[in-house]
């Protein structure tokens, strides 16, 4: 029998598992909108919540294999509180860093939670932010920041002191309108979810523009509203699509390989949630013989990271979870 | 510009909508009433919901009541359609569904937009669309109406509560074998399973149609006989002068003035016999367009006529969100607007969660002694405010009237720049008064500047505070 | 009917989300009650006994001096027939009396209205925080419902006591009852005259006290110290309600440490209420009523507890008979209710109406929508 790949025949992928379920404490994430995961399989889950849930406003710290560690943080102003916590990532010993969009701030905290410090000026002078909304740590240990309202990437060192900027307001190579996530490669490159502008722009660590990945629309290598970008060791590039409720593969060149819509099954937490409430169970079930894909599809997916296997860790943000899937170079049935 | 057509057009962006601040009626004034009213017929754009999801991300597929709530609440400051959110909440007003039943938030923010999209449109296709709306189903039991079995609950109050009414002119509309009928038409018509909240979120509902469980037998209905299924009855609701009476009071009620409450009205009169029959001629005229006699009812005298003014109990939301709108609060997207949501509560307007089928009793019925403290307290924050850029600009308005204001002018000048507000000859006299206490008006140095805001903002709470302002 | 010094009095605190009674009242000595409650079960040796059977959440330790001094009164299995799991409806149900048809006129509404029917006192209810709950609304009889009673009033926002004085002043006048400007203006008028009324007579309810005890600052502590601060006023207020935070008892996750701070902070109020009524000689005649919308789900689920059925409410007072009144719900799987919850054995109507009959001296039935067999909790 013949075989056709069309092309694409060194990658495979699969889905591996979900965790998590919609909760506003403990053994679940509401509205989660970012993650970072340490050398040592944390993941450090931001929970944005609502407003009248200030409850669920806090980080959570579990693993990819759904063990519970703790939480940290709470909504507010005060030092190591959030209003709206948009973004995190770790320094090379896995110190926490969350970017604020409200109160346009980083606050660091240690690997255990603990609050350490704070930066951040409002305003759109050099060195101030006016809603950072993706943040990302580079090889020389410098922080790169997502100024988003004032539409420009800004670099810092890691306590907050002004290095250097790049980009402004518009629709060119090199300009934004209002971008959002942000990855970098292992060359220090730089991936800008340009979120409305429905495309992916590449920059060199110098702010460079490189190359654009993505027009508007539906179709294939086009973007409704791109909010994460991630990178894996082989350069191939995740993208979060935000409102086409999908996660797009592309090689390094920006060439489409693929993309994943959400084939979630039940999670850990997610069945220790319906095993104590039969009715819920009794419902489920009718609906899924109804519609499976309800419940296994990706709503509003907003942020890709990739853990130390190469694992790809998808935020599936109304559902409350995250979703797994794994690259294989040689085909895996499952 | 004449001060009658600020007037004017005041008082349509009161009714058509929730109020404007002061550049915004004085650049609507200068394009023209009619082609105010045409823009207000005609939404067009609207809000960015890509940058809504942006900074509130629980605004995709929102499912707790209070982002819900809140999402609408955003909607009705800012939304340029105004008159579209103001439609949307008529129809909340009248088919009367509630969260305190339904227990999703989702499906009440689904109806709420189906108003909004479709409420506008034709009175045939918006009971269609209300008698397939998931959420109303479940609320009035139509869900357990079986052919087999039925429920009348759905039948009784499309034909009292959604169309016909009881009655007209003191006769009755439909008898109880109508509602039968009604009931047994709309048999079969129910809802898919859904996902349960946990532990993922719920699934939209969604309307299904099971052939089996309908009764298609001959009925008789409004002296009409045949196999009737829902959307024959509601051809046959839409045809019948005592749905274009129905509208054509709600809509009076609600835009122009206040009526007696709903259950008076087969026996007591119309306010304005002539009003009504305008309006009922334009439904029929258009095919049952709701739009055509909204068209009629804003570019009718009766609508314009001073006489009409301020003679209708602000209800809570309105309350709300034209203060918002008159002082510039919540235009942009920021933490706040969960409180601010909750304050129609406070005020006896759940939105979203209205005490019953019925509805919630309207006019002077808004007001008792805690309301009244709540909505003269919210009143006098925002007004009093002269920290809020809106408020900042209707003072500098003030002070552009003259370099010294004498007691009279001062308070004239306060209750143009909030309304304007058209008070009693005691009142004004009470007003003068206490403004007289600390004598004239200037604003020539910092510490009169400083004086002349303080001064402004505490006679804007008692504004806020009369009577009067109760109405709009 | 019980009988008092001066009129009886009912507080009620209304514990918001559907407090877990299993958790609360603990059947402590339950196989099922281990094995459903693996993860948020409370270990045997820190629950407080209170009979061979059953025992207090260690957090309530504050209340076994209530218990032991027989003036607690523990329902169990507390609820009504074809649970609602829904949080607005049950309460709805709890406040209308009204499990099969929504009400609109509450269980505290009408007693108001029959203990004051031409509301001449405008204090005869008053609530403390922001909107009416259902249960007190009666039309006729007018509430105030007090956010901060510290500040409450009309007008809050002037700056400078002259100047509010003044304002006020200028608000008395121009809601002064005026002729031939309308039956509805008219009514606004006299309705802002209560108001005001209501709101001058309250503002003083502050300055009158004093007291050797403190309160916590959490939302229940404040709204209970204002309860107790109105009726040492001596206003003549039957009725005084508050509800805890919104949904703070909706334990779906954490529960084990939420509910710890939640108790620990609801069992220390009801004691330094109590004390401080006692301390001006002013706890005869007030009974304090807890009660919540629903239980919770016996299973948990990881981390906390899901929605349920029958739950636990509390009476304290000096005139309570303490005790355990209903049969403690069955927690074997075949007794459970479908879904997994406990089965109601205790009426709500039914303590309603001991509160009604016994200590208000008013007919219950008209008020509870029937005839429910009282629970004679009172000495």
């Amino acid at each position: 029998m013949a075989t056709h790949f069309f092309g694409l025949k060194d990658r495979t992928f699969y889905h591996s598992h979900a965790v998590g379920r919609n909760e506003f404490a403990g053994t679940g994430f509401r509205n989660p909108v970012d993650m970072a995961i340490a050398s040592d399989g944390s993941v450090y889950v931001v929970n944005r919540s609502y407003e009248n849930r200030p409850d669920g406003v806090h980080m959570t710290v579990c693993t990819l294999d759904e063990e519970y560690i703790s939480a940290f943080g709470a909504y507010g102003q005060g030092d190591g509180e959030f209003v709206w916590p948009t973004a995190v990532a770790l320094d090379s010993n896995d110190n926490v860093y969350v970017a604020d969009e409200w109160l346009n701030r980083i606050t660091k905290f240690t690997r255990d939670g603990e609050y350490v410090s704070k930066w951040g000026v409002s305003g759109s002078g050099e060195g101030e932010l006016n809603g950072p909304s993706g943040i990302a740590i580079d090889s020389q240990g410098n922080m790169v920041v997502v100024d988003s309202k004032n539409n420009r990437v800004q670099k810092f060192t890691i306590d907050g002191q002004y290095i250097s900027s790049f980009g402004s307001e518009g629709d060119g190579p090199g300009q934004f309108n209002l971008p959002w996530g942000i990855s970098l490669d292992g060359n220090d490159n730089i991936y800008i979810a340009d979120w409305r502008n429905d495309r992916i722009q590449v920059f060199n660590s110098d702010g460079e523009w490189q190359q654009s990945i993505g027009t508007s629309g539906d179709g294939v290598g086009q973007f409704n509203r791109p909010n994460g970008v991630a990178v894996d060791a082989d350069g191939d590039i995740y993208v979060a699509d935000w409102m086409n409720n999908r996660v797009q593969v592309f090689a390094p060149d920006g060439r489409f390989i693929t993309l994943f819509r959400g084939d979630a099954a039940l999670s850990k937490w997610g069945k220790d949630k319906l095993n104590s409430n039969p009715d819920m169970i009794r419902q489920r079930n009718i609906a899924y013989s109804n519609d499976p894909a309800y419940e296994q599809r990706f709503a509003h997916p907003c942020g890709v990271r990739i853990d130390d296997q190469g694992r790809i860790a998808v935020i599936d943000h109304t559902r409350g979870r995250i979703q797994v899937y794994v690259k294989e170079d040689e085909p895996v049935l499952r | 510009m004449a001060d009658q057509d600020i007037a004017l057009v005041a008082h349509l962006m009161r009714r058509a909508g929730f109020g404007a601040s002061r550049d915004e009626i004085e650049a609507k004034a200068a394009q023209g009433y009619d082609s105010v009213v045409q823009d207000l017929l005609n939404p067009a754009g609207g809000l960015d919901d890509d940058i809504l999801m942006r900074y509130n991300p629980s605004y995709y597929e929102p499912g707790a009541i209070e982002v819900n709530t809140q999402l609408w609440v955003y909607r009705m400051i800012n939304s340029p359609n105004q008159l579209q959110e103001k439609v949307a909440l008529f129809w909340h007003m009248i088919f009367c569904a509630g969260h305190s039943k339904i227990d999703s938030g989702q499906e009440m923010g689904i109806m709420v937009n189906m108003f909004r999209e479709h409420g506008m449109g034709r009175f045939d296709d918006l009971l269609l669309r209300l008698s397939q709306n998931p959420g109303m189903m479940y609320y009035l039991d139509n869900t357990e109406s079986h052919k087999a079995n039925l429920n009348e609950n759905y039948g009784r109050e499309l034909l009292e509560l959604f169309s016909l009414g009881v009655g007209k002119d003191g006769s009755f509309n439909y008898s109880e074998d109508d509602v039968k009928v009604c009931a047994r038409a709309f048999t079969g018509w129910n809802v898919a399973p859904a996902y349960p909240p946990f532990p993922h979120g719920r699934s939209p509902w969604v309307f299904r149609f099971d052939p089996a469980d309908h009764d298609e037998t001959e009925k008789t209905f409004l002296g009409e006989t045949g196999p009737w299924n829902g959307d024959d009855i509601i051809r046959i609701i839409c045809e019948q002068p005592g749905t274009a009476r129905f509208l054509a009071r709600h809509l009076y009620n609600f835009f122009v003035a206040d009526e007696p409450q709903v259950p008076a009205w087969r026996l007591t009169p119309p306010r304005d016999v002539e009003a009504i029959q305008i309006l009922e001629q334009a439904y029929f005229d258009s095919n049952y367009s709701i739009k055509a006699m909204l068209e009629a009812l804003f570019t009718s005298e009766f609508f314009k006529d001073e006489a009409v003014r301020y003679q209708k109990v602000k209800n809570p939301a309105e309350m709300v969100i034209s203060l918002l709108r008159m002082v510039g609060e919540h235009q942009e997207i920021k933490p706040g607007l969960f409180e601010i949501s909750q304050e129609p509560k406070y005020m006896g307007m759940d939105l979203m969660n209205p005490p019953t089928v019925e509805g919630w009793h309207t006019g002077r019925e808004w007001i008792d002694s805690g309301t009244l403290v709540e909505r003269i307290n919210f009143a006098a924050e925002m007004l009093g405010n002269t920290e809020l850029d809106g408020v900042r600009g209707l003072v500098s308005r003030l002070m552009d009237r003259g370099d010294t204001l004498s007691p009279e002018q001062f308070v004239d000048g306060c209750l143009d720049m909030t309304g304007p507000v058209q008070v009693t000859a005691d009142t004004h006299a009470q007003l003068v008064a206490h403004a007289a206490r600390e004598g004239d008006l200037s604003h020539g140095s910092d510490d009169e500047r400083v004086t002349f805001t303080r001064r402004t903002g505490e006679m804007f709470q008692m504004i806020a505070a009369t009577a009067e302002f109760q109405f709009e | 009917m019980v009988s008092t010094a001066k009129d009886p009095v009912l507080a009620v605190l209304s514990l918001s989300g559907g407090n877990d009674g299993l958790n609360t009242v603990i059947p402590r000595n339950n196989g099922h009650y281990r094995d459903f409650r693996p993860t948020i079960g409370v270990p045997e040796e820190q629950i407080l006994p209170i009979n061979d059977e059953l025992g207090f959440h260690p957090t309530m330790a504050p209340l076994m001096k209530y218990w032991e001094a027989g003036q607690l009164a523990v329902f169990v299995g507390i609820g009504y027939p074809t649970p609602s799991y829904s949080h607005f409806r049950s309460m709805d149900i709890w406040h209308t009396c009204e499990p099969e048809i929504i009400g609109t006129e509450g269980w505290l509404g009408r007693a108001a209205k029959l203990m004051d029917p031409t509301a001449e006192n405008v204090l005869t209810s008053v609530n403390f925080g922001r909107g009416l709950p259902r249960a007190l609304v009666m039309e006729g009889v007018p509430v105030a419902s007090v956010g901060n009673l510290e500040t409450y009033g009309l007008l809050t926002g002037i700056d400078g006591e002259a100047q509010r004085s003044d304002a006020l002043d200028v608000f008395g006048r121009m809601y002064a009852p005026a002729i031939g400007t309308g039956s509805v203006m008219d009514y606004i008028h006299s309705t802002g005259t209560d108001a005001l009324k209501g709101a001058d007579i309250l503002a003083t309810a502050p300055d009158k006290y004093t007291s050797n005890v403190e309160y916590s600052g959490t939302v229940v502590g404040q709204y209970m110290k204002n309860i107790a601060q109105t009726h040492l006023a001596d206003f003549g207020t039957r009725i005084l309600y508050t509800t805890s935070p919104y949904n703070g008892f909706d334990s779906h996750a954490n529960q084990a440490q939420a509910n710890a701070a939640l108790w620990t902070d609801v069992s220390s109020t009801v004691d330094t209420f109590y004390t401080d009524l006692r301390d001006h000689n002013a706890s005869d005649n007030v009974t304090l009523f807890l009660f919540t919308e629903f239980g919770r789900r016996v299973a948990d689920n990881g981390s906390g507890t899901d929605h349920g059925a029958a739950g636990v409410a509390l009476a304290v007072g000096e005139h309570v008979k303490g005790g355990v009144y209903g049969v403690y719900p069955s927690l074997a799987p075949a007794d459970q209710e479908e879904g997994g919850n406990l089965k109601f054995n205790l009426d709500f109507r039914s303590v309603y109406s001991t509160f009604l009959e016994d200590w208000f001296g008013l007919e219950a039935e008209p008020i509870v929508n029937g005839n429910f067999e009282r629970v004679k909790f009172f000495k």
